[in-house]
């Protein structure tokens, strides 16, 4: 019973947060210079005087502004986030086509970054003062300090000139025949790069946040319990001490995530991901506002629903919070 | 079959060149007894519960000599898997603070569980049923409800019994408790070493109690070690050591022990201190480490090491052996 | 020992203990280096090599060492690689500057006041933290420089905006553990204003983490600075090294250079900062952690 009313907080919290951004979307169409018009229609987009009349009645310009903040929340509300006059379609069927690639290329990169930074971080504090451990954190301070879209660029020259094992651009390859494994195993292939690319920033941080977790649970009474029983060190380590070192990190792995979005803009201009981080790019070169205020509120939304999700998956694995 | 199922034997531990933290510690546990080790902070007993188990909180603390034989076989020379081996299975260990030491990820029936079926092959029903037995057999009511209970959700004396439960369940010979009631609240005390003495009772284990308080030692032990600065000072059974302590330093932690009065309250006696504190490792000078504190002390005892002295299944350690003033 | 021959040893600040512990360690010592290097670059590198970052000055795509006018090779364009990197050296700590300085005002202050005052000022501004946080940095930086215009000062305070959060967290996570303490509200029984308080009590001591924080916001302030230039949105009068990556991008595979160094530029730089907040956190942490 406690859970639910306390699910239900969070959410009526939420659809606070969501109001509060579609409220900014308003904001910064009417605080941005020029004709709020011409901005709903996006600069190089149909902006002819009878579309522009058009969309001022639509939208209601002349009405006082509480109405048209009224009119624009419902209109958000029911689905419709503008229309891109550039592609001539409505900015939320852009985004939906769009949205597949870009989650895909986050959830492998952070479960990458998340895998492997944990295992280095555990293998660091294993051994803290041994070479393994200088690697690793020297490794991380590298991923870390690296413009994520020079160490994309590093990699396409790597993978471009010298070793061509991974494709350096684009999801497909549109000249792959076959059935929907090899389709599969096509995008996979092209997804390394990118993933890596991404993941890597991160791999770095949580690998320098476990290795301190670790070495503080390790210190801790219960792992000497654990000893004291007599189990093996694999189970000690593996069993009793991991599963309290990764708590920090999943909790940091959710907080970032619109970080981890931002990042992905970067990556997928680099490698030419069809993604929503590519049409946010286009939407700027195109001044295609509409697009890019659909795509910042539907990513904030996205963060939001994340954030619910990282709290439950917390509050399952540590018996603690309840 | 030999009456003494522990047998420590000039143990010394050396904390990295500094100095060492135990100086040749030897006692023996026989089978069923419970010996209580006691000593101010920094006397080394809790090191020695860890070096019998083996298991040294740092790398700068290395065992550099002696035997621990435990059912005759010398622990000290034993194999990191021997070690495991025995560990839970022969003897085993319950600390301090019950709260920090289980696991607050698990529930306490996975972790009684993990000893049962570490020592045995069990399935996990069959470690589940021995499980709520052990709940039982620990004093804890309702025992199938907490199953599935976590730590922070018992109270302290329910933890320190998953503790004792989750050391017991592989019907170890030889159980350490180190000061296993100090976390707990009084009347919480009592219960505990009650049903310490219950099981010992049931299935013949042989306790060391490690501990500050004297009256612990009165209610649990058979007989006594007293120790200081990495030594003993003096042995014996409870009886003589309490009755007719020998050591300056055992009266003195005895007299320290606060008893009601008859007398009315402005006639109470001030109650007595044993002045100074225990030296750190850097600190010890030559002779009876003890010396500085002790109101015998002479020029003697601090140029020459008292030996350790056996007499009518006593041991002291002092130059004025009996106690008397005059030597 | 008589007390006239006791070594006189004058008892030193935990900040001075901090400065101390700093120098010892070997990596925080070449971080501050490294940073001095790029300053120094920043400064008085385009009094030294005045070679106009935007001129034209060779054939296009030269390689790296084959021609003297431009040493480092040319970019697409036929400009001058060095120059860019000389010039753009400003660029880059001035905006990272300027960006972590907005930051770290908008942060501490907002963080102070909720983590100090509580109650409703405390939820309401946590709340706003909540909604700054959830707006993608980049993405929002993006849709302002879009929206107005793509020159230092915005960009500057696009940063600054959606970086503040995590500071603002960190400042109110210490108040809150400092406020308690004894020393705190014997300076308030003692009549000391809130305002005092805050800013003269509890800052102070709450400084530590937030200072190894600035250290990391202002080399975060640069990356982000450098991919707001890579995607074009950077202020095109100016040479950044962001801007040098992005204008060279399809070139990368046959002038790695145009690419490589401006990079590396960036990559030194940050890492610099990030050894130097590193170097800052071992330093403080033993002796300034009980406050």
């Amino acid at each position: 019973m406690q859970a639910i009313s306390m699910v239900g907080g969070r959410l009526a919290s939420a659809i606070a947060l969501v109001a509060c951004v579609i409220v900014l979307n308003f904001l910064m169409i009417h605080v941005a210079p020029g004709d709020p018009a011409s901005v709903i229609a996006g600069e190089m987009g149909g902006a002819s005087a009878e579309v522009l009349a058009q969309i001022r009645h639509s939208y209601g310009l002349d009405q006082p502004v509480y109405v048209q903040l009224a009119r624009y929340l419902v209109k958000v509300a029911g689905g419709d986030l503008g229309y891109s006059y550039y592609y001539n379609v409505p900015v939320a069927d852009l985004i939906l086509e769009r949205l597949g690639p870009t989650l895909l290329l986050l959830a492998s990169g952070l479960t990458f970054a998340i895998v492997v930074g944990t295992w280095l971080g555990v293998l660091s504090a294993l051994r803290p003062n041994g070479f393994t451990s200088h690697i690793i954190t020297t490794i991380s301070l590298v991923g870390y300090s690296a413009p994520v879209f020079w160490t994309g660029m590093m990699l396409v020259i790597l993978f471009g000139a010298v070793f061509p094992i991974f494709p350096i651009a684009n999801m497909r390859d549109i000249t792959v025949m076959g059935g929907p494994l090899t389709r599969t195993l096509d995008v996979l292939h092209h997804l390394v790069l990118p993933a890596f690319t991404l993941g890597v920033i991160y791999m770095a941080q949580y690998s320098r946040l476990c290795r301190a977790s670790m070495l503080e649970v390790l210190k801790s009474d219960y792992v000497r319990t654990a000893r004291a029983k007599g189990l093996r060190e694999r189970v000690v380590i593996g069993k009793h001490a991991l599963r309290n070192a990764v708590l920090p990190v999943i909790t940091m792995a959710g907080l970032q995530l619109g970080q981890t979005l931002s990042g992905s803009v970067l990556v997928e201009a680099v490698f030419n991901w069809p993604g929503l981080g590519t049409l946010a790019y286009e939407s700027v070169l195109r001044r295609d506002y509409p697009t890019l205020l659909g795509i910042l509120s539907s990513s904030a939304v996205m963060v939001i629903v994340v954030n619910i999700l990282t709290d439950i998956a917390y509050r399952i694995v540590d018996p603690r919070i309840r | 079959m030999e009456p003494a199922i522990l047998k420590v034997r000039d143990l010394t531990v050396d904390f990295r060149g500094t100095g060492k933290i135990l100086d040749r510690v030897s006692f023996d546990l026989d089978r069923g007894q419970t010996i209580g080790i006691v000593g101010e902070s920094g006397c080394g007993k809790s090191m020695m519960a860890l070096s019998i188990m083996r298991l040294m909180p740092s790398l700068a603390l290395r065992i550099t000599g002696g035997r621990v034989e435990l059912d005759g076989e010398d622990l000290l020379e034993a194999s990191d898997q021997r070690m495991r081996e025995v560990r839970g299975s022969k003897a085993a260990m319950i600390f301090q603070d019950p709260m920090t030491s289980l696991n607050p990820l698990y529930t306490i029936g996975d972790q009684i569980a993990e000893s049962i079926r570490k020592n045995g092959q069990v399935d996990r029903r069959e470690a589940m049923a021995k499980t709520v037995g052990m709940l039982k057999a620990v004093g804890i009511p309702d025992p199938a409800r907490h199953l599935g209970e976590y730590p922070h959700q018992l109270s302290g004396g329910k933890r320190q019994r998953v503790m004792i439960a989750m050391a017991l369940a592989g019907n170890p010979d030889v159980l350490i408790a180190d000061e296993p009631t100090t976390a707990l609240d009084v009347t919480v005390q009592a219960q505990i070493f009650e049903q310490l003495r219950a099981m010992q009772e049931k299935s013949g284990t042989s306790i060391i109690l490690i501990t500050h308080d004297m009256g612990a030692v009165a209610e649990m032990a058979d007989r006594v070690v007293v120790m200081y600065a990495g030594r003993i000072v003096e042995e014996g059974s409870v009886e003589d050591i309490l009755d007719t302590p020998r050591h300056p330093y055992t009266r003195g932690l005895i007299a320290c022990i606060p008893h009601l009065s008859d007398e009315p309250f402005d006639a109470w006696p001030l109650l007595p201190v044993i002045p100074g504190a225990v030296p750190g490792l850097a600190e010890r000078q030559a002779g009876c480490t003890f010396a500085p504190r002790c109101p015998l002390a002479d020029r003697h005892c601090r140029e020459n090491v008292p030996p350790l002295v056996e007499s009518a299944g006593r041991r002291i350690a002092c130059w004025h052996g009996d106690g008397d003033s005059a030597r | 020992m008589a007390i006239e021959n006791l070594p006189i040893v004058k008892p030193s600040s935990p900040l001075a203990e901090a400065w101390s512990a700093f120098l010892r360690n070997k990596a925080s010592v070449a971080g501050l280096a490294m940073m001095a290097l790029v300053a120094c670059l920043a400064i008085f590198g385009p009094v030294l090599y005045s070679v106009d970052p935007f001129e034209i000055v060779g054939a296009p795509m030269t390689p790296p060492w084959t021609d003297a006018a431009v040493p480092l090779g040319s970019d697409y364009l036929g400009r001058d690689l060095l120059a860019g990197i000389v010039h753009g050296a400003g660029v880059t700590l001035f905006v990272g500057g300027a960006a972590a300085l907005m930051t770290v005002s908008i942060g501490i202050f907002i963080g102070a006041v909720a983590g100090f005052w509580g109650g409703r000022a405390d939820r309401w501004l946590m709340r706003l933290t909540e909604f700054f946080q959830v707006l993608p940095p980049l993405l929002f930086a993006m849709t302002l420089v879009t929206l107005f215009s793509p020159s230092i000062p915005i960009i500057a305070i696009s940063i600054g905006l959606v970086s503040w959060p995590a500071t603002a967290r960190l400042t109110r996570a210490e108040f809150l553990k400092i406020k308690p303490q004894g020393y705190v509200t014997a300076a308030r029984s003692n009549g000391g204003r809130d305002g005092y308080i805050m800013w003269r009590v509890v800052l102070p001591n709450a400084a530590p983490p937030l200072i190894v924080s600035a250290a990391l916001v202002v080399g975060m302030a640069i990356l982000f600075e450098a991919g707001l230039s890579f995607l074009g949105l950077g202020d095109p009068n100016v040479m950044s090294w962001g801007l040098i990556i992005g204008s060279n991008r399809e070139y990368l595979i046959d002038g790695w250079w145009t690419v490589t160094f401006p990079g590396l530029a960036i990559f030194l730089t940050v890492l610099s900062l990030s050894l130097i907040g590193d170097g800052l956190n071992d330093a403080f942490s033993p002796s300034l952690r009980e406050r």
